[in-house]
């Protein structure tokens, strides 16, 4: 008898592990099929919504002291018109040349995280959008401004501004741009670092200008070990910093990559 | 016996409720969803945390809960057969 109770347990236990593993196995093919869809989001977003020259010229321009200064409006590659009729959150768009940071940049009204696990449709998504909260102003004027960005493992969202951690890219990389609907913002890479899991806006008063020194003179000496940082970039009291803060590959950290506002131009 | 089968349904029960693609609150293709009010009054949702948002994509107790229940059914099935041969 107890031997049949026995048999009869240890089948209920293997049913019951057999359900979870194909449970966990669902788990993990949706979400792989949610990341498939989501990359298809992506691509078709920057197919549809920016044209292919400007898009190129993005990468292109690599000094922007050397940009003719005729005084010209520059080209803006991104269709913020029709990209905000399909979303009105959508307020920037950020490129990185060499990595696969080419995204827009939203902000929710209703919930400051809603854009970590939803796309640029509002479509719940895995891997999220390029998002910042409401305590930054959409038109980067804030001494710093936040985007966050998932490090996914297929590369996607920022997992690609890992590539500022090899000194060699680091050093032939030094800028990235933003548009907004009228105006081009190039930005100085300052300094790339592991950093802890702080909320940085909510743990700094940037109004303040000790903190906000403070916080530029660690943006240029930061404390890790696997820094990478342009010590010859002047900051001061004026600056405009831009932190693209992602989660690093292992513990709770966070891995930022700052940028100086170096040049505001108005677009056409 | 029977309380370590239940104890084993209840954690990966709990351990499933942790999963996004699994919790209802989200809108996920197996997730209920909530009926639409008419007139929803939007109150925002700011994040006071102190905590920077999470993101990364780690998929560790997924993994975790298909490792621990593959050795559970392997284990499972060995006392089975042993069982049975005893028989």
């Amino acid at each position: 008898m107890k031997q049949e109770q026995k048999r009869k347990l240890l089948i209920t236990l293997i049913v019951v592990f057999a359900l979870v593993i194909i449970g966990a196995v669902g788990y993990v093919v949706i979400k792989q099929l949610g990341l498939f869809s989501s990359e298809e989001t992506y691509r078709e977003v920057q197919q549809s919504y920016v044209t292919t020259a400007a898009a190129t010229a993005a990468e292109t321009i690599t000094d922007p002291a050397n940009t003719d200064e005729t005084g010209f409006p520059v080209n803006n590659p991104i269709d913020f018109e029709n990209l905000r009729a399909q979303n009105p959150d959508v307020y920037s768009w950020i490129d990185i040349p060499d990595t696969n940071v080419h995204y827009p940049v939203l902000q929710s009204t209703e919930d400051d995280n809603f854009y970590l696990d939803h796309d640029v449709y509002k479509n719940y998504s895995f891997p999220g959008a390029i998002y910042s909260q409401s305590m930054n102003k959409k038109d980067y004027s804030d001494r710093v401004t936040v985007l966050y960005g998932h490090n996914m493992l297929n590369g996607s969202m920022f997992a690609t501004i890992y590539r500022f951690a090899d000194a060699q890219f680091f050093e032939e990389h030094p800028y990235f741009y933003v548009y907004t609907a009228d105006r081009k913002l190039t930005y100085e890479v300052v300094s790339a670092f592991d950093y802890d899991d702080r909320h940085i806006l909510n743990s700094f008063n940037f109004n303040e200008d000790s903190v906000f020194s403070d916080w530029l003179t660690a943006a240029q000496s930061p404390h890790s070990l696997y820094s990478n940082v342009r010590t010859d970039v002047k900051l001061d009291l004026n600056s405009k910093m831009l932190v693209l803060s992602t989660c690093t590959n292992s513990g709770d950290g966070r891995y930022l990559l700052q940028g100086v506002l170096i040049k505001d131009e108005q677009t056409r | 016996m029977k309380k370590l089968v239940t104890i084993v349904i209840a954690v990966m029960i709990m351990a499933f409720s942790t999963l996004s693609a699994f919790a209802v609150s989200v809108d996920s293709p197996v997730a209920t969803t909530q009926p639409e009010t008419q007139a929803t009054t939007v109150v925002p949702k700011p994040d006071s945390g102190k905590t920077s948002p999470k993101t990364g994509s780690s998929d560790v107790l997924a993994y975790s809960l298909i490792a621990v229940s593959v050795i559970g059914c392997g284990v499972a099935s060995v006392a089975l057969v042993k069982s049975a041969k005893k028989n």
